[in-house]
């Protein structure tokens, strides 16, 4: 999958990067803006009706100059899985309606950090000064981890490396279905390529430039043949009319394109969201019924559905998974423990017995 | 140009000026009632700006209030400043603008007009260079489009948002609506006479509705159970709102007022002392309570404690080791 890509905005010390060069290569027909010029056109983009939508293809290449390995935002207020990501950049290409980032980041271009090398360099130094730490690492917080890779090459050299890192492994986390270039390396059994998976009508509706549910599992199960362990994210479960069979057939389709022996993890998350999503999306988009449900506030100030309905929802995706691969490793993101003993009968009362929980696949 | 050095004084029927145009338009949703009584006692001091326009009428640069108090005294002759009709639109708006801002503060609803209006004028740079900073509006894309959306809206909607009765993302939100839709909330807000904070929640809670169910406000409101209060004449206004209120919520969250329900009916069986209350946690989402005991001093604070010590439920920590 190739997105589009009008403008490329050039921070000054980005321009001699290699990866600079190398993406430039593959765009000649982009306007290449530097940084004097890039000023005018940010304040252009701002005054923008919809910045968001006319941002979705413009590539900002910059250096990053802060940490690049960060803990997940998470949510003190409920149990979190102690993920750590690799800031890669931020925006992404796809336009999902239900997308956090709507509301999240001030800048609405896509940002790709071109600094490679301080970005492997600073993942080395981590990695070393924490011996003792067992790292789930993720590239698919802030950006879809494939979707801009086939401009900047940058999931197969951290395939290369983090697959022979003793105290880390990589999660790559898509919506598209771009692994090829990944099919020919070692994994190493280190690597989790991880799709986002949805009801198919969500994903036929909501999650637009993304690849079809279809070509999401074709690619999960070319990847698994490819030794690379499978990961999976129903995240937002969305209780449209008629859900609960689009789920249960979502799952059964997982179950044929994908072996329960190569399984790292499936995730639930129903949609919960910050206020300000709601109005951001109102916006960009036509009334979508999912976000006047009846939301209360949770503790962390997001909205979410009331935790009676959270959990009817977790229970029928279990029983559905768990017909197919009873020891499949669920885990719940942003849940409280009573939610998760109630919908899935564990005991996970804090983000570090989760963490085991999910180490537990590859310790 | 200066147009106001080209223009020709004369003498006007006010009712002969098209008050309805909108051309130049800055409204202001003040109470005229000092104006009126100004222009009843000495006429029209100062003489509005009007412009023949090639459709016919004349219509209003400055001075439109003053025109309206003089068509409402019956006057049939104003002194008045005749702009030429080779005056531009953007330029005569600007007049009205400088006009309005040299001596006014504007409301949240005069504001989106002016910013819609000054869109459709000017390219979206200059409005931004040019005329944010003096309104204080952020140069935002998203936030223009939202004050267009509120200008958009009927002058009763404005004004409500002129004297503070609606947000302005309430007022977004009317403007999603349909017209009838719209027109029955209005009227619902000016009956029930509720604050920006109650009129907020109400007018979410029924386009949530509207959306979810893929029903019409109008429809949601000729409910039964909402058709019962609404027209209950007997109960004070502000109890048909709250109770309004109370219906909106638990029909757009009813697991959580059912909880809240069975929640108070326990408390309210266990025949708590006046000094004492439990809460439960924000929105259930935690099986966890909060015990709140009211003592009238540090000792008595002390004993409670104390009592509490020995028992499977004493908190933890130095305080209560001492």
């Amino acid at each position: 999958m190739k997105f589009p890509i009008h403008e490329i905005w050039i921070d000054d010390d980005a321009v001699d990067a290699d990866v600079t060069r190398r993406i430039l290569r593959q765009l000649p027909a982009a306007r290449v803006l530097s940084d004097p010029e890039v000023r005018q056109a940010r304040r252009n983009l701002d005054l923008d009706p919809d910045p968001l939508s006319r941002g979705k293809r413009i590539l900002r290449l910059m250096n990053h100059r802060g940490a690049f390995v960060k803990p997940c935002p998470g949510t003190p207020q409920y149990v979190c899985c102690g993920l750590q990501i690799l800031h890669i950049g931020q925006g992404c290409p796809m336009d999902c309606r239900y997308c956090a980032l709507q509301a999240y980041f001030n800048r609405r271009t896509l940002e790709v950090f071109v600094n490679h090398d301080d970005l492997i360099a600073g993942l080395r130094t981590h990695l070393e000064d924490h011996p003792d730490n067992f790292y789930r690492i993720c590239t698919g917080e802030f950006t879809d981890s494939l979707a801009l890779d086939f401009l900047t090459g940058l999931a197969p050299r951290l395939v290369d490396f983090l697959s022979r890192a003793g105290n880390a492994i990589l999660e790559i986390k898509t919506k598209t279905d771009s692994i090829e270039p990944l099919l020919d390396l070692d994994p190493r059994r280190r690597v989790v390529l991880s799709f986002s998976v949805n009801s198919d009508q969500v994903c036929r509706t909501e999650e637009k430039g993304a690849a079809s549910l279809d070509r999401r599992l074709d690619a999960a199960g070319r990847a698994q043949r490819s030794g690379y362990k499978i990961g999976l994210h129903f995240d937002p479960i969305i209780p449209h009319p008629g859900w609960e069979s689009e789920y249960c057939r979502t799952v059964d389709a997982i179950f044929r394109h994908v072996d329960p022996s190569m399984l790292a993890w499936i995730s639930l998350g129903v949609i919960r969201f910050v206020p300000d999503l709601k109005e951001a999306a109102a916006a960009r988009f036509r009334p979508l019924a999912y976000y006047h449900d009846g939301f209360i506030r949770g503790l962390d100030g997001k909205f979410r559905l009331p935790a009676e309905r959270r959990i009817a929802i977790y229970r029928l995706v279990t029983e559905r998974i768990r017909k197919h691969h009873p020891s499949a490793r669920i885990y719940l993101c942003m849940e409280s423990p009573r939610v998760w003993k109630d919908s899935l009968g564990l005991d996970m009362e804090s983000d570090a017995e989760l963490a085991r929980y999910l180490d537990a696949a590859f310790c | 140009m200066n147009w106001l050095e080209n223009t020709d004084l004369i003498v006007v029927d006010p009712s002969e000026v098209d008050l309805d145009d909108r051309t130049y338009w800055v409204p202001s949703f003040l109470d005229t009632g000092e104006l009126a009584r100004s222009v009843a006692a000495v006429g029209v001091i100062n003489p509005p700006l009007i412009q023949k326009t090639s459709r016919g009428p004349m219509v209003p640069v400055l001075g439109r209030r003053r025109l309206e108090a003089a068509v409402n005294l019956g006057l049939n002759a104003v002194k008045a400043r005749l702009a030429p009709e080779s005056m531009p639109e953007p330029d005569g708006f600007l007049l009205a603008f400088w006009d309005n801002l040299g001596h006014r503060r504007f409301d949240p609803a005069t504001t989106a007009v002016v910013v819609a209006r000054l869109m459709e004028l000017f390219p979206r740079g200059v409005v931004a260079r040019d005329f944010l900073p003096l309104l204080g509006v952020p140069p935002k894309g998203p936030k223009l489009e939202a004050l267009r959306m509120v200008a958009s809206l009927e002058d009763r909607a404005l004004a409500l948002i002129a004297a503070g009765r609606l947000h302005e993302k309430t007022a977004v939100l009317l403007s999603r609506m349909s017209q009838e839709d719209r027109t029955r909330v209005i009227d619902l807000l000016e009956d029930l006479g509720v604050n920006v904070n109650k009129a907020s929640e109400i007018v979410g809670n029924l386009y949530d509705l509207s959306v979810l169910r893929g029903k019409s406000i109008c429809d949601i409101l000729a409910e039964e159970q909402a058709l019962r209060i609404l027209a209950d004449d007997k109960l004070p206004v502000a109890e048909r709102a709250e109770r309004l209120r109370a219906l909106l919520r638990a029909w757009k969250v009813p697991e959580l007022v059912r909880n809240e329900e069975e929640f108070h009916s326990w408390v309210q069986a266990l025949e708590l002392p006046p000094n004492v209350s439990v809460q439960h946690s924000q929105a259930f989402e935690s099986p966890k309570c909060t015990v709140e005991i009211r003592v009238k001093s540090r000792e008595d604070a002390q004993r409670v404690l104390d009592k509490l010590s020995g028992s499977d439920l004493a908190p933890q920590g130095k305080a209560l080791d001492k």
